[in-house]
């Protein structure tokens, strides 16, 4: 069934799925043809990127792509669905610990005008209810809201506020103007323990002030008794505890996987699947146990390539470390057609691929989890992780790609970039990536293909 | 005395003015060109311009908060580029529960480590009171001065009660009010509520443009205007618990935006705007400044007044822009 290496077309999935088949592939429940995500669910972005040629691959992204049969599936078979709103990785830990609760993430809808090439009319939606493209993609989270097309009504809705975007904090509250009730919840701005403050000791050495691993406690003690509500039992704290096993599960077949990825010779898996990979850790495509499966079936596919020295592009790719998703996920294929691979990654949840400690008791390592966010940090606090693992995968040069109307990147990305320039003497590009980027194609184009030139350039110095 | 300088409205003065640090509510000019404050491109030009004002303004230490994630991540600028020393408070956005209350409360605790690092010294609960006693009653012949002044005065006396940071203040206020109380105030111009983004410093010029069009603004729902304001305090609960009686003030009563839920902020405009008798609204924000301009559309769905929104920039005069949406509101109230 293994092939070598190939990034390919949905046309060619067309063959390659036959083949695939012809020689005894066996799917899950939710896999078939890439062509049918195109056809019927008008993904039409599809039809521009192109696939790494794995069956592993096939079935991420039919995992990716079925979520929305998925959430109604869930509720036609009476589960409860929980909206987690702009939580990277804490509360759908929770949820998942109860049998009959699926969680998914709204937030993802950022991703759908870019996917369905605007066809979706979620943009519009926004527009009409004052949140113009001043805002981030995510607003197309309020016209998939009201429109219920790509997702049921969630039975309980929970966001984080405090330390988050302006954009998403809005657009939520614009949502609840609207006569969605939304359990908010506190996350404060991270910051270090005080001399003399209580504090609480993180794996990896991160102290947090006791305050606020405390305030987030309560709060999400707050969304565990919702939750019991909804699901209609008690959350047993060896519930909580086998949830976070789970959940590390995912975690540990990540950090393997990307650890792999970043350091063969040659790269062994696509930008494009890596990403779509590492969404997996939010929110588990609303099925954790197949998540878990489809990582872990990448991850086989991953090793294998590396033990036989096979991969993507050139041994001599430009190492690149990005920063942000990408709105456009054709710009992953770019990336790479420019010369560069991608060695490392921060697209504002790497919390959410690190292991929550199982040696705490769950609701306090999940609260300390929640404020390893770097998102309710400071940006210097990012950069300085970001310069770490850009040093452990050999990164040559930084891509800060910035979200369209983010109420944070115009602040962020120069603190970033100063703080990679100055400790590392690395070269860094900062882009606006739009949700579908085609007409900015060859200006984007020519600053990575500059990059690179910039990276080859300094190796023979 | 050391100057503490500051810019959201969820600072208390009080408790500042009680450490023996002079509390003063920075309302910027327009950064302009003086700085380099990252890009302009995705800033918002009020937080912009508070940075630049905390790089210029006399002061010995800034106090920033989180209310909103351009100033949370502005402060990071300030505190790359100066020598000062920064704190930064976190006002939580949530406030439904007690947690939140309680929360905000032991910030003011952590600050007043800080207002001590400075010099300062943790005020006793008598001196505590006896500091909030004063400037609940500045506060209160402050707030008598709305129905005498116009609406620029009353506005402009607030931003400068707000920069002072000493109930003393009320005595030049009241100066500058004798010296040139208003020939009569303008009742038979329409009456319009302003609402939205702070104003910076020279923005007051809007107060004088709209009475040329036959406007009059009488609520000034901005926080650096009437919506800033923290509630006025009961007597008896400033001696029993006058930390508590600060958070409720403060924490407990302004409506910001950025609240969540922010239904408050409808509230409190709904019943100030019955009360004064209000026609239409100016509803106005900052470019790049979600936390507003994601409530014009609401605002215009909501109110049963006609709304007129503005987007405005860095401008330090009448634009054309401007001045057309202001005709506009007046045509359509008249
Ligand atoms: S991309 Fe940035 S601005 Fe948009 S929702 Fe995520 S954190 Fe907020
Ligand atoms: S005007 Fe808006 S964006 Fe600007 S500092 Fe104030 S709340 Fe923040």
């Amino acid at each position: 069934m293994s092939a070598a290496p190939r990034q390919i077309s949905l046309d060619e999935w067309d063959d390659r799925y036959r083949e695939l088949h012809a020689s005894g592939l066996v799917e899950p429940a939710y896999g078939g043809p890439l062509r049918r995500h195109f056809e019927e669910g008008h993904d039409l972005r599809l039809r521009t990127l192109r696939f790494d040629n794995s069956a592993a691959s096939l079935r991420l992204w039919n995992l990716l792509l079925t979520e929305e049969d998925r959430l109604r599936e869930c509720r036609r078979q009476g589960r409860k669905l929980v909206g987690t709103m702009k939580d990277l990785g804490t509360v759908p830990v929770m949820a998942y610990a109860f049998p009959n609760l699926t969680a998914f993430y709204p937030d993802g809808a950022w991703w759908i005008p870019c996917v369905m090439e605007f066809s979706d009319g979620l943009l519009r939606i926004a527009d009409s209810l004052g949140i113009d493209d001043s805002f981030c993609p995510v607003r197309a989270m309020l016209g998939a809201f009201l429109t219920e097309a790509h997702f049921p009504r969630p039975d309980l809705l929970v966001c984080s506020v405090g330390a988050t975007c302006d954009d998403f904090s809005c657009i939520a509250q614009r949502l609840n103007g609207l006569g969605f009730p939304i359990l908010w919840w506190e996350i404060p701005h991270r910051r270090p323990a005080e001399s003399g403050e209580a504090d609480f000791l993180m794996p990896g050495g991160m102290t947090l002030p006791m305050a606020q691993v405390g305030l987030v406690k309560s709060e999400l003690a707050r969304i565990q008794s919702a939750m019991e509500e909804l699901a209609g039992e008690r959350l047993a704290e060896t519930m909580l505890a086998a949830g976070i096993r789970r959940a590390n599960r995912v975690r540990r077949c990540l950090e393997e996987l990307r650890r792999r990825v970043f350091m063969a010779d040659q790269s062994p898996l696509p930008a494009l699947e890596l990403l779509i990979a590492e969404m997996m850790a939010i929110h588990f495509c609303s099925d954790q146990e197949q998540a878990a499966q489809a990582l872990e079936e990448l991850l086989v596919q991953v090793r294998a390539r590396v033990e036989s020295g096979q991969g993507f592009g050139s041994s001599s790719a430009a190492r690149i470390y990005w920063v942000n998703p990408v709105s456009d996920l054709r710009v992953m294929n770019l990336l790479e057609d420019c010369g560069a691979r991608l060695c490392g990654t921060d697209n504002m949840f790497c919390h959410a691929l690190d292991l929550i400690p199982e040696n705490l008791p769950p609701l306090d390592a999940l609260a300390g989890m929640a404020l390893m966010d770097p998102m309710v940090g400071s940006a210097a606090e990012r950069a300085g992780r970001i310069c770490q693992e850009m040093q452990a995968w050999r990164c040559e040069g930084l891509v800060i790609s910035r979200i369209p109307g983010a109420s944070h990147c115009a602040w962020e990305g120069q603190i970033i970039a100063d703080l990679v320039h100055d400790r590392l003497d690395l070269p860094v590009v900062e882009l606006e990536v739009p949700p579908v980027a085609d007409a900015f194609q060859s200006s984007l184009r020519s600053r990575l293909e500059a990059l690179v030139e910039t990276i080859i350039s300094r190796r023979t110095l | 005395m050391k100057t503490v300088i500051y810019e959201c409205p969820f600072i208390p003065a009080e408790w500042i003015a009680a450490h023996g640090l002079r509390p003063s509510r920075v309302q910027p000019p327009a950064a302009g060109a003086i700085l380099s404050l990252g890009s302009e491109d995705g800033t918002c030009p009020y937080a912009r311009a508070c940075l630049a004002a905390f790089f210029h303004y006399p002061g010995d230490a800034i106090v920033y908060t989180t209310t909103c994630d351009q100033m949370r991540r502005g402060c990071e600028v300030t505190i790359a580029q100066t020598a000062k020393p920064v704190f930064v408070l976190h006002v939580p956005k949530t406030w439904e529960q007690p947690e939140a209350s309680a929360f905000y409360r032991e910030e003011l605790l952590r600050l007043s480590r800080f207002l001590v690092s400075l010099g300062g010294h943790a005020p006793s609960n008598s001196k505590l009171s006896e500091v909030l006693l004063a400037f609940d009653g500045a506060r209160r012949q402050l707030v008598e001065l709305r129905s005498v002044a116009t609406a620029r005065q009353f506005s402009e006396f607030i931003a400068r009660f707000n920069q002072a940071g000493d109930p003393g203040c009320m005595v030049d206020i009241r100066k500058v009010f004798d010296a040139a109380p208003p020939a009569a105030l303008a009742r038979k111009k329409i009456p319009v509520a302003l609402f939205g983004s702070p104003l910076m410093s020279h923005h007051y010029f809007l107060f004088d443009s709209l009475e040329k069009l036959g406007g009059r603004i009488v609520l000034d729902g901005t926080t650096t205007g009437e919506l800033g304001l923290p509630g006025l305090m009961d007597r008896q609960a400033i001696r029993e618990d006058p930390l508590q009686c600060l958070v409720n003030a403060y924490f407990g009563t302004i409506p910001d935006a950025f609240r969540r839920p922010n239904d408050q902020l409808y509230t409190w405009f709904r019943e100030k705007g019955l009360e004064r008798g209000v026609r239409g609204i100016l509803f106005r924000h900052y470019v790049w400044c979600d936390t507003w301009h994601s409530e014009a559309q609401r605002l215009k769905e909501w109110s049963s007044w006609p709304v007129v929104s503005l987007e405005t920039g860095e401008e330090t005069q009448l634009t054309g822009h401007t001045l057309a949406r202001l005709q506009s509101l007046v045509e359509m109230l008249q």
